[in-house]
């Protein structure tokens, strides 16, 4: 008789235990028909533990079986009762008839003890698929793991991150927004960070302290430009509204008006440039959106926060912020 | 764990197969570092799509449905943190019908997120589009192993009409999510027989409700889980003869089936605040109105006609599904249907089908039950194949079981030659790669517009214009809204500057506000003074203010989606002024004129006059 390689034996294996298992997972199925294919199984892991067959019977114990080398494989406390129900599958015959026996037949485990029996076995054709096949390669392996540690780690820094929301804070926004009772910027201000100069109150005030109609705000934030370009501002308000760069006013809308637009395009040195908005409402609707352009082939949208720093919240009203900055 | 087989042996055991201590199979490395190889592969498809998707989900637009149900998501979570005190979501136009699985995850999403609303919304459902990928590769893969679930990934991810919605859809496309991935449970299930463990059944239902938790739709499902145990039932009735064995194949897995279905049902109730209230009549009333929805009639083009959205002629989805699905998949779908009704046929014989039958099974039933549901009921259609979307996912995995299955036959069927079989495989492979080669180009030239892609058998985009809606969700709008940015910024920068734009269109008030920031403000009719009007071309939108000059166009493969027109120069007469809104919202057009039809090149009048009717109610089923 010619050797089988170990490959054939092994799938062999694995087509007994599904036969097994597919016939003792189903209720409509009597165990007893499952017996021919565990007996064949164990052939195989007996073939691949000690490479040859074993014993009509089921021997004395599991070392008929398998090799002193596998024999650990199976748990002490647990090579009794695997054991015995190897001794009830060999005690069955081979070939039953199908039209009953003349003895009865012998005792078959439960169906629970089988399936256990079967997970034992199943555990020690794989130790000695991988014994005899070697492991999985080492990238399937690191692929696997790599997956899992990804998974934990990214897992675990989303729970961080949407825990403590750090762009949810209070404190971000590039502008410090100064929010008066007047539109003469009289009175004690409002102060906040705004993110953005874009603002349709239509007839509700800007803050509650505020009054919706005669008042005044005042935007400062630091305006970082790395190299000169042609920049383009400009700012569409009710009422009136005016820009100032560097303490020139680049835009002046500063009348009482429904929404109106205004703008201008200078040249801008690369550095620092303090960049203010101021505005005031007279009466009904109030609104006010600012956007500028640094690219002469794009119009005008909001200013990027990335090119903004915050000039801090406590400054004289003449004070130029951003001296210093960079 | 290695997955495959040696050939000797047969076909391939599959791991669904595999008893729960895991996989038996001796496998060589060889076949595993194949898999790994393939696996590998569909990992980079699918992160090379996670790339594309972080670059340009910015570019898409807001589609009709998408503020609806944003809001609706809002309504629902208020629901939850006031513990019901309050009811917005019980009432909210007919969202109230939908379960919000969706619609509840995008609102908690967009709370924590630093993006914009619609940015978040955009990126979050292309990311759940993204898990429809991953559903597809894992069904594709668990019934045909690791290249069928490459081929899978891949066809998904190139069909233009999956890859557009993925990013401002907020319900076919979670829906074809939920249940590509709830059908692959079910094939589970169906590999698990005749033991399911209840791990198995414990995933079905999840995945199932799931989806029922985003259309009600997906109650489907639920049918298919009691026909599957109704078959086995009959096999076994009629392999024993005993309608004692029958009845305990029913009570042996009715109990289980009906437990998951009960618990499917539950995971669909818990973020649908109206169905809570009522949770054994209200799904079924949701239901009922959906199948009946008919408030939504209008005329559309189809195959160079009109025919009204009430009254769809029975081959409209056999039209849309092949006219909108890559051509590589139309073919590869009818190579795994002609496979496995050969196979089937050779079997016939045989009372008790393999597992993989009874999982090829489950995916004839995911595939054909819907569309002929849609047929026998009449079912109101219209947008293409949007509310079939959630077929497209399955198809793809048919095409790829195709695929897989194509060189196997041509081997086993001319074993004498297998160097002819292998020039000839070699030769396909070519083939289908050009195709996808062309597909991703075509993508990229439709970008971001992709779900108004046509195959090759119309002509491409140009041969479906006139005959057959293209752009019927409005994402054109955003292109067209910059783009007229740009222009009028390039023509004369300083006058852009002082100037405050007064634009109108064929797009709801609340989308329209979405687009215009600056020195843009959005009038409800162009009789208000508005300067420029944009009307893509559902509804004949484009055809308004036709005597005006058209400005731009936002235009893919040469075909129109969008038009600018310039209203300046003369007022417009409140006579001239055809509505400012699409007619899938509140405020139907209040004339119509009749549809040109392009057929191939030819443009020429033809078509009645459209059937309006004014609906309070515009969302979609």
């Amino acid at each position: 008789m010619t050797k089988p390689d170990h490959a054939r034996v092994l799938d062999a294996a694995a087509a007994e235990l599904r036969s097994a298992y597919t016939l003792i997972a189903d209720p409509d199925c009597d165990p007893v028909t499952a017996m021919p294919h565990l007996r064949r199984a164990w052939q195989t892991v007996a073939w691949l533990s000690r490479e040859q067959l074993p014993p009509d019977d089921a021997g004395e114990d599991l070392s008929s079986w398998l090799s002193a080398e596998h024999l650990p494989l199976i748990p002490d406390k647990e090579r009794q009762r695997v054991h015995r129900t190897l001794v009830a599958v060999c005690r069955h015959p081979r070939d039953p008839e199908p039209w009953g026996e003349t003895e009865p037949p012998p005792t078959i485990p439960s169906t629970p003890a089988l399936v256990s029996h079967l997970r034992t076995l199943g555990r020690l054709v794989e130790a000695l698929r991988l014994q005899q096949l070697g492991r999985p390669p080492k990238a399937q392996l690191a692929m696997r793991w790599g997956l899992r540690t990804a998974a934990w780690v990214g897992g675990v820094t989303a729970f961080i991150l949407l825990a403590l929301r750090p762009w949810q804070a209070e404190d971000v926004g590039s502008w410090r927004g100064a929010y008066y009772p007047t539109e003469k910027f009289e009175g004690r201000p409002d102060v906040r960070r705004d993110v953005d100069v874009d603002f349709d109150w239509e007839k509700d005030p800007p803050t509650d302290s505020i009054p919706s109609d005669r008042f005044g705000a005042r935007w400062d934030t630091c305006l970082v430009i790395d190299e000169e370009v042609d920049a383009a501002f400009q700012v569409v308000s009710d009422d009136g509204a005016r820009i100032i760069l560097d303490g020139k006013i680049i835009v002046d809308n500063w009348e009482k008006h429904r929404p109106t637009a205004k703008g201008k395009r200078i040249p801008l040195s690369a550095g620092v440039h303090h960049l203010r908005i101021e505005y005031f409402e007279f009466k009904y609707d109030a609104s006010i959106h600012v956007t500028a352009s640094f690219d002469e082939d794009e119009p005008p949208s909001p200013i990027p926060s990335r090119i903004l720093e915050f000039p801090g919240m406590e400054f004289p009203d003449d004070a130029n912020p951003c001296e210093g900055k960079r | 764990m290695s997955r495959s087989r040696s050939a000797s042996l047969g076909p391939a055991l599959h791991p669904s197969l595999d008893p729960p201590w895991g996989s038996m199979h001796a496998s060589g490395a060889k076949g595993g570092r194949i898999g790994l190889v393939l696996d590998l592969a569909s990992a980079a498809v699918i992160a090379a799509v996670i790339a594309v998707v972080l670059l340009t989900f910015r570019d898409y637009g807001i589609t009709w449905d998408e503020t609806w149900h944003l809001v609706y998501g809002d309504y629902i979570l208020e629901w939850f943190l006031t513990l019901g005190a309050d009811t917005s979501a019980l009432c909210y136009r007919i969202d109230f019908l939908y379960g919000g699985t969706f619609d509840l995850l995008g609102a908690i999403v967009r709370r924590v997120s630093p993006l914009s609303g619609f940015d978040t919304i955009h990126l979050f459902g292309a990311l759940v589009g993204v898990l429809g990928l991953l559903g597809a590769w894992r069904l594709a893969r668990r019934l045909g192993g690791p290249f069928a679930g490459f081929m899978a990934v891949t066809l998904l991810a190139t069909t233009p009409v999956y890859y557009g919605h993925m990013f401002n859809n907020p319900k076919d496309l979670p829906f074809a999510v939920g249940y590509v991935w709830a059908i692959d449970a079910l094939c589970e299930v169906v590999l698990h027989l005749p033991r399911v463990p209840r791990r198995v059944w414990i995933r079905f239902a999840i995945l199932a409700g799931l989806a029922m938790g985003v259309r009600i739709a997906g109650i489907l499902l639920l049918c298919y889980l009691g026909a599957i145990v109704a078959v086995l039932a009959w096999q076994r009735l009629r392999a024993t003869g005993s309608l004692a064995a029958g009845l305990r194949t029913v009570q042996r897995l009715g109990r289980p089936a009906a437990l998951a279905m009960m618990g499917a049902w539950v995971v669909m109730l818990m973020p649908w605040p109206w169905a809570l209230l009522d949770p054994l009549r209200r799904p079924f009333m949701a239901l009922g109105r959906m199948s009946r929805f008919t408030i939504h009639k209008r005329s559309m083009p189809f195959a160079g006609e009109e025919m009204l959205t009430t009254d769809p002629r029975w081959d409209y989805l056999l039209h849309y599904f092949g006219l909108k699905l890559p051509v590589l998949v139309l073919v590869l779908v009818l190579v795994a249907v002609g496979l496995a009704g050969a196979a089937w046929l050779r079997r016939s014989r045989v009372p008790v089908p393999h597992q993989r039958a009874r999982a090829g099974g489950v995916l004839v039933l995911a595939i054909a039950i819907p569309p002929l549901y849609a047929i026998v009921l009449r079912s109101v259609l219209y947008d293409g194949l949007r509310h079939f979307l959630f077929l497209v996912p399955v198809l793809a995995v048919v095409a790829s079981l195709g695929a897989v299955s194509l060189p196997r036959v041509l081997a086993r069927r001319w074993p004498a030659a297998p160097r002819a079989v292998m020039v000839t495989l070699v030769m396909l492979a070519l083939g289908a790669s050009t195709m996808i080669v062309r597909q991703v180009r075509a993508m990229h030239e439709l970008h971001p517009h992709q779900y108004v892609y046509f195959n090759e058998i119309i002509g491409g985009l140009p041969g479906a214009y006139g005959n057959y809606d293209t752009d019927y969700y409005g994402n054109s709008y955003k292109e067209g809204f910059a783009a007229l940015a740009e222009q009028l910024w390039r023509t004369d920068p300083q006058r852009f500057l002082d100037t405050r734009y007064l634009v109108t269109g064929c797009i709801p008030d609340f989308i329209a506000r979405e687009y215009v920031h600056g020195n843009f403000a959005w009038a409800k009719n162009a009789s208000e003074g508005a300067q420029f009007y944009l009307g893509y071309t559902r509804a004949d939108c484009h055809l308004r203010y036709e005597r005006r000059p058209e400005l731009l166009r936002v235009e893919r493969m040469g075909t129109m989606l969008l038009t600018i027109r310039d209203l300046r120069g003369d007022p417009v007469a409140e006579d001239e002024d055809e509505g400012g809104e699409d007619d899938t919202d509140e405020d139907e057009p209040k004339t119509r004129r009749p549809r040109p039809r392009r057929l191939g090149n030819a443009r020429r009048q033809a078509g009645p006059a459209r059937e309006t009717k004014r609906s309070e109610e515009a969302d979609e089923p």
